[in-house]
């Protein structure tokens, strides 16, 4: 039976406002969190439009976060904190005031920082990705070290176009997960990962 | 001959979704992916490489023996999002 009465008690930060980001912001706030740290320093711009929710002719140059903190704000009533700033060390404080911290990030290096923070900070991560029609997930337990083991000598990939069904699956699947480790009910995904494949319509869930 | 599924980053670089291969080893098979899409062999090692579901960490890693109609799968990870 889903429990999602955990969640109105929780405040958890998501870090990037980008594809996944906003609709990771977007379910967390209609699950009724009790507030939101949103943190991007990133504006709006046409090439995202095929993908990022709230991207449109009249927020092209607007900062993201600031964007979805008003959308939020003024439609669901969710208390949020706005960081229109990128993550980074001298700013990773941030998430100590967090239950949980989602991984909408879009790059390796950055993506990397933030698990090392969390894991310094005895936060659980969820981290998310996509890359065209395929992406993973994974809770990053602070003692964890499959984030490191996923990305070791990897590298972001240029030149690719990511659609947006594959994005809001992924995110879906984040808020899932989320409120799954925040109600306690996702030991059987610690040590996995989950693997989505569009292109197939699977989901593969595979031990580290 | 074994069946390899590429998921992630290895499926977008080589623009290929399965193959199949003859090999004996784990290692044979990367060496063998490794010349057939004229990559590095050490950048086909560091994908997550499972057999029949398994990771190869839980098995003899790359000494792993694989025998006709084992399923691989090789995943290098998205980054974007």
């Amino acid at each position: 039976m889903l429990d999602y009465s955990a969640l109105k008690e929780k405040t958890i930060l998501v870090v990037g406002c980008g594809g996944l980001g906003g609709y990771v912001i977007n379910g967390l706030a209609r699950a009724g969190v009790k507030k939101l740290i949103i943190m991007d320093g990133d504006v709006f711009s046409v090439s995202n439009m095929n993908r990022q929710l709230l991207s449109g002719n009249k927020t092209i140059g607007r900062n993201k976060a600031e964007v979805y903190a008003e959308f939020i704000k003024e439609n669901l009533g969710i208390d949020i904190e706005c960081h229109s700033e990128f993550f980074g060390e001298t700013n990773a404080s941030v998430i100590d005031d967090c239950d949980l911290v989602m991984d909408c990030l879009d790059s390796v290096k950055d993506r990397l920082l933030l698990s090392s923070e969390c894991s310094k900070r005895g936060k659980i991560m969820i981290h998310g990705a996509i890359d065209e029609e395929q992406g993973q997930l994974m809770i990053c337990r602070p003692e964890d070290k499959n984030i490191g083991r996923l990305f070791r000598n990897s590298t972001d990939f240029e030149g690719h176009k990511t659609v947006c069904f594959a994005v809001e699956t992924i995110a879906a699947l984040q808020v899932s997960l989320a409120s799954k480790v925040l109600s306690g009910n996702a030991d059987e995904y610690f040590g996995k990962i989950v693997v989505v494949d569009l292109e197939s319509t699977s989901v593969l869930i595979l031990n580290m | 001959m074994v069946n390899v599924k590429f998921f992630g980053i290895a499926r977008l670089k080589f623009k290929e979704k399965e193959i199949q291969i003859e090999a004996g080893t784990v290692k044979e098979l990367c060496q063998a992916i490794a010349d057939r899409y004229s990559v590095p062999f050490k950048d086909v090692k560091q994908f997550l490489i499972y057999v029949n579901g398994v990771n190869i960490v839980d098995l003899k890693t790359f000494r792993t023996p694989l025998k006709d109609g084992d399923n691989l799968m090789f995943l290098s990870p998205s980054s974007g999002g």
